[in-house]
């Protein structure tokens, strides 16, 4: 290099550091390493106890804990969490429990549309961690997986769009159907009650009819259309539907995880992180608990309990912890102070102000806490964590740096997430 | 032994006058969830059943106003699903009911003496509707089959339904029409309370069943049984019934060709609010048929109000066949709906909307079957800033029309006055009485201010009930925009401090504009919807800042026993800046009634008080009345503090729900002797140290074993040591060292309670008694 060139390139350079955005340059200059290649998001749909899962709180009294009053301690010292959850507590070695999350918001939708894009509400519709991650790590960037880049095991959310403003194309494939049982229908590649052979015939007839694709040979639209053809039969009959088939697995897996919708969806999650897919959400129903609380905690724990343990000793007994990340949460927490009057009846509310999360894999380290609740559980004491600060977080991982711009339909220029007003993402466990 | 411990423990073991039989627990506080029917013809005596929790013990029954009297006849623990026995026996007996009514002979009877053992053993629960079976006629037998053995699939459990109370009401007949409260007082307390319609026209129930017919040929009581031909419905009428889950109930009247029928349900306006359903209330639908079974009217609300109201012109005579149901086929036993149907008044639209306090005022009014074009407005000084009339007809009154009574001078709004050009001249203080008359209307105002000038623009419309959806617009001269407000809302997180209580889009613009300089102002309003016509009224105010507030207490049912003290909540709702103290007082009450803690701080916005009771006080209600006053301009200014309810909307919204009375009722089973604080003013603490609060009573023993706990505590300031006194008893309050709370000044609420271990059970219950007399503190 000349004088005069290296003039010129320090000049570029200068003029560069002066009009650019540190943040972008830092993105484009140092490009983030990924740890993580794959998110299972257990999504706790309705929105999850903290007091009754990961953030025990018996010295408040009954009207807090109810009857949840004798936490277990977990294989990491000076870590409890519910009694409900004894294997889970043989894990916590492999998860970090954040008991700071909070956006104060205690509406469904406006909760579920934070903790799910990390952004306010506002006059864009952004799009949910799954759909970002499928715009950033998927068919665009080299994933050639057999699935979609992006699933949803088994109901779409219908909350919020997930796909925002990316589009249709971004959208989850929801699976539908029962992976709990046999066979597991997924949507448009296992149809109830359609035998291989009839489907096939079905083709054929197709074909036969087909008067003005055979007048057209060569034609490029209808050699699109053929193209879209094979591959969903590749999907209905190919190496796809053998990755939704649960049978392949052996008995003795499949118990591990229990025979339950919640349970086989974390062993069909832990097939697809296998193969490549970089996003995976178990939309987990049912904790929207404002009646009958603990008699439906009493069911869902000890299920919720034995698939996520089983879930994370899988993952780990694989090696593919190392590169999974494992976030489990809902849109908030729920009310800590009992609601033991009519019409609740021992239910629990709403609560946005503070709740907890749960990490594991992907860069994240095991057996710690991050930030405290109060005595109550009613307000965050250290370390706030917003939703976007966790979503930051898992998009760091993966190697997506979150100041990197997203394409939207008015042209502005956005951000995947919005630059942290709080505590920023949690250095302290990744 | 000390003296004071010695004495401790002869409180601990003396007999005590507090009873366990008045002693109540908070989270079990009587409650009625619905009534049906919720209300009645005048002249009329009847039974109407009261649903809820915690109604264990009903003793009397409190309707509001005059003229409508009620009593207790049974209550009934949760009906449960009859187990086969029951169900056998249950069918066993509408079977030889309606056998009995078709003449049958008694083979049931020749079954019960072959199995007259087992028959013995079978005992049917009690339940409301199974009773006195033999009374009924078949359809009723029909209805109540249909009901007692819904499948169980349809129902949920609701807790807090599921006690009831049989009640029978008697209505004289000169008691007047409209809007009252129920509650019911029990062993525990009183409940919370419920609308109940005192009506003038026949009132009919519904009789399932009839999801397709409203009077089908035939049903299953036993067996599938023949039923005989029912006549329509005579109008007028008010139906009345029940919307079970995916339930729709039809209701055949006749009418004549040219009669205006009016079709008015009321289902949100009964239950305003549920708090565990979405949305939160009883969403009805109606639709009307012809003889023919083809729909010729619908209606799913009436402007914003989610009661719908139909309007038909009949054009044949002939009979007509009304469907109702909720929109998303939800239901349960408090999906309770009253439709009046008939010709009947039905006032559409009223102006002015309201009038200065103490002019002689007479609104024009539109509708249906009016024979009134005006109605005059009460506008006595004294009184409630919004309040309700009806136009009485010859044999009916109207629906209700709400208006409100202010203090400023009134003008009102001329046409044409769409542009700037033609804005209508006005001078501040005023409140202007217009309409939006049509689609795209903009009225236009102008007035003159100084630099600096603050200007208050707030209409007055949805609050009234006018569909009108403003858009309120401030411009100079040169066009440029000031200030611009579409809804202007009051809440605190998720508690909407709306006076009504019932709006839900709060749709009424308010704003306040510094003026820039000198010159001429503009004030645009507008339909935000581009909607308007003649029903499109409001009430424009622009003005100085009118410093004000208004006063809502909770809840409005209050239980204690005598001698003792209940906590009471206090909502400001602060108006037009107005920032200062506001003294709170009892008004015209009972000898040796006394609140406690009545100031509410500067700036502050709730507030909470305590209402002692004299020692004396016999049992039974007392209906309170309180009131707030405040210095603003050194004038003293006085508002009444009206009752309401903290009422929760699906799952999260709350709102207040005005109630007509602030009731306080003295139950019976004890009495706790007065508990004085020594000293006055209020208890002054510096973080990190710790304050000594004593109480005497002229009776130590009366005060036994009661145990203290604080409500709702400040952050940081906690109960220390509790101990007896010669003279009452002292504790110590506690400031932790790392107070935040820095200048806060609040009444600290502390809760009476007493322990006690159920027979046969280790457990130890915690009974509630009362409060102690509110405790102003100050974080110093």
């Amino acid at each position: 290099m000349t004088r005069r060139e290296a003039l010129k390139k320090g000049l570029v350079t200068a003029v560069g550091l002066a009009i650019a955005d540190p943040r972008c340059l830092y993105a484009k200059t140092a490009p983030l390493k990924a740890k993580a290649k794959s998110v299972i998001q257990i999504w706790m749909w309705g929105g999850p106890s903290h007091l009754d899962t990961f953030d025990p709180k018996p010295e408040a009294g009954n009207d807090y804990c109810g009857p949840y009053n004798k936490p277990i301690e977990t294989n990491v010292k000076g870590i409890r969490i519910c009694q409900m959850l004894p294997l889970l507590a043989k894990q916590a070695d492999k998860y970090s429990i954040i008991r700071s999350m909070t956006h104060g918001v205690n509406a469904h939708e406006t909760a579920s549309y934070r903790v799910q894009t990390g952004h306010e509400p506002g006059r864009l519709v952004y799009p949910s961690v799954g759909a970002a991650v499928s715009k950033m790590r998927g068919y665009e960037h080299g994933y050639k997986g057999m699935v979609p880049p992006y699933i949803v095991l088994t109901q779409p959310q219908g909350r919020f769009s997930e796909a925002g403003f990316l589009g249709p194309r971004f959208k989850p494939f929801s699976t539908g159907g029962d992976p709990n049982k046999t066979p597991f229908i997924v949507e448009g590649v296992v149809a109830k009650g359609i035998s291989d052979k009839r489907q096939r015939s079905r083709r054929e007839l197709l074909h036969k009819l087909d008067s003005l694709g055979k007048a057209m040979p060569g034609s490029e639209q209808f050699d699109k259309l053929d193209k879209c053809e094979d591959n969903a039969y590749d999907l209905m009959f190919g190496d796809a539907r053998k990755l939704f088939d649960l049978s392949q697995e052996t008995d003795k897996m499949r118990d591990n995880y229990g025979r339950n919708t919640f349970g086989q969806s974390c062993l069909m999650a832990r097939r697809l992180v296998e193969q490549g897919v970089p996003y995976v959400t178990i939309n987990y129903k049912g904790w929207d608990t404002h009646k009958q609380h603990f008699q439906i905690m009493n069911r869902q724990l000890p299920e919720m309990d034995k698939a996520m343990a089983a879930l994370l000793a899988d993952l780990s007994g694989s090696g593919l912890l190392d590169s999974t990340i494992v976030w489990w949460g809902g849109e908030f927490g729920r009310g800590p102070k009992i609601q033991w009057n009519p019409p609740w009846n021992g239910g629990r509310s709403h609560y946005g102000k503070c709740f907890c999360s749960v990490v594991a894999g992907g860069g994240f380290r095991g057996g710690n806490v991050v930030g405290k609740s109060n005595k109550y559980g009613t307000e965050v004491e250290q370390r706030a964590v917003y939703p976007e600060d966790m979503i930051a977080s898992i998009y760091t991982l993966m190697g997506i740096d979150p100041q990197s711009p997203l394409p939207n339909p008015r042209g502005l220029d956005v951000k995947i997430m919005p630059v942290s007003k709080h505590g920023g993402i949690l250095k302290e466990i990744m | 032994m000390s003296p004071y411990r010695k004495a401790f423990l002869v409180f601990t073991v003396s007999a005590l006058c507090i009873g366990s039989a008045w002693a109540q627990t908070k989270t079990n506080e009587p409650h009625i969830g619905y009534l049906y029917p919720a209300g009645g013809q005048r002249g009329q005596t009847f039974q109407i059943t009261a649903g809820g929790q915690f109604l264990r013990g009903p003793t009397e029954v409190y309707v509001s106003g005059e003229g409508v009297h009620a009593k207790v006849v049974k209550s009934f623990k949760p009906a449960k699903n009859l187990n086969g026995e029951e169900r056998k026996e249950f069918l066993s007996m509408l079977e030889e009911a309606s056998d009995k009514i078709l003449g049958k002979p008694a083979k049931v009877q020749k079954n019960k003496d072959n199995d007259a053992k087992s028959k013995e053993q079978v005992k049917l629960p009690a339940h409301p509707l199974i009773q006195d079976l033999q009374s009924k006629s078949l359809r009723e037998l029909a209805h109540i089959r249909s009901m007692v053995l819904m499948r169980s699939s349809k129902l949920q459990s609701n807790r807090q339904i599921a006690e009831s109370i049989l009640v029978e009401v008697t209505i004289d007949p000169n008691a007047e029409p409209g809007s009252r409260e129920l509650r019911i007082a029990t062993n525990v307390g009183l409940t919370n309370p419920m609308v109940f319609e005192v009506g003038s026209s026949l009132e009919v129930l519904e009789l399932e069943p009839n999801n397709r017919q409203a009077y089908p040929t035939s049903a299953v009581i036993f067996v599938k049984t023949e039923l005989p031909e029912a006549k329509p419905i005579k109008l007028p009428a008010v139906l009345n019934g029940q919307i079970m889950p995916g339930d729709i109930d039809r209701f055949r009247f006749h009418a004549s060709k040219g009669q205006k029928i009016v079709i008015q349900a009321h289902a949100r306006s009964l239950v305003p609010y549920l708090a565990d359903a979405v949305p939160g209330w009883f969403q009805a639908a109606m639709a009307l048929y012809d003889e023919n079974d083809k729909e010729v009217a619908f209606a799913d609300d009436y402007r914003f109000n989610p009661d719908p109201v139909l309007f038909f012109n009949i054009p044949k005579t002939g009979e007509y066949e009304l469907e109702i149901w909720d929109s998303i086929y939800r239901g349960r036993q408090d999906f309770v709906y009253r439709i009046s149907v008939g010709e009947l008044p039905f006032v559409k639209q009223v102006f002015p909307m309201g009038a200065k306090a103490g002019s002689d005022t007479a609104a024009s009014i539109q509708g249906w079957n009016l024979s009134n074009t005006t109605l005059p407005l009460d506008t006595t000084p004294t009184g409630q800033s919004v309040r309700e009339t009806r136009s009485r007809e010859s044999k009916q009154v109207s629906n209700s029309i709400t208006y409100a009574v202010d203090t400023l001078d009134e003008t009102t709004e001329s046409e044409s006055n769409d542009t700037a050009l033609m804005a209508q001249k006005i001078t501040m203080p005023t409140i202007i009485n217009g309409r939006i008359d049509k689609p795209g209307d903009t009225d236009i105002f102008k007035f003159t201010g100084n630099a600096g000038d603050k200007v208050m623009m707030e209409v007055n419309a949805r609050r009234l009930n006018s569909p009108l959806d403003s858009m309120l617009r401030l411009t100079d001269t040169m066009g440029e925009t000031i200030m611009l407000n579409d809804d202007y809302v009051v809440k605190e997180s998720y508690l909407y401090k709306d006076t009504t209580g019932l709006v839900t889009h709060h749709a009424d613009s308010y704003m306040i504009a510094e003026l820039p300089k000198k010159g001429t102002y503009y004030v645009h309003l507008t339909d935000s919807q581009h909607h308007g016509g003649q029903s499109y009224g409001y009430r424009l105010r622009i003005s100085p800042p009118q410093a004000d507030f208004a006063l809502r207490v909770t809840p409005s049912s209050l239980t204690t026993i005598a001698g003792a003290a209940t906590a009471v909540n206090v909502y400001v709702l602060r108006k037009d800046g107005f920032e200062g103290e506001i003294e709170v007082t009892l008004k015209n009450a009972p000898r040796g009634f006394k609140l406690e803690g009545g100031r509410i701080p500067a700036g502050c916005d709730r507030a909470r008080m305590t209402i002692a009771t004299p020692p004396k006080m016999p049992n039974g209600p007392v209906a309170l009345s309180m009131q707030g006053q405040a210095i603003v301009k050194d004038q003293k200014i006085i508002r009444p503090a009206s009752g309401a309810d903290d009422v929760m909307q699906a799952f999260l919204y709350r709102h207040l729900v005005p109630s007509q009375q602030l009731m306080l009722y003295i139950r019976k089973g004890g009495r706790l002797p007065s508990l004085k604080r020594a000293g006055s003013g209020p208890v002054r603490i510096k973080p990190g140290e710790s304050a000594i609060v004593s109480f005497k009573t002229s009776d130590r023993n009366g005060v036994g074993n009661i145990k203290l706990q604080l409500d709702d505590p400040p952050k940081g300031i906690t109960l220390g040591k509790i101990t007896p006194t010669q003279t009452g008893i002292e504790f110590e309050l506690k400031a932790e060292k790392d107070l935040s709370a820095k200048g806060l000044k609040k009444n600290l609420i502390v809760d009476i309670y007493r322990e006690f271990t159920p027979k046969g059970k280790n457990k130890t219950n915690r009974s509630y008694i009362g409060v102690l007399p509110a405790i102003p503190v100050e974080i110093l």
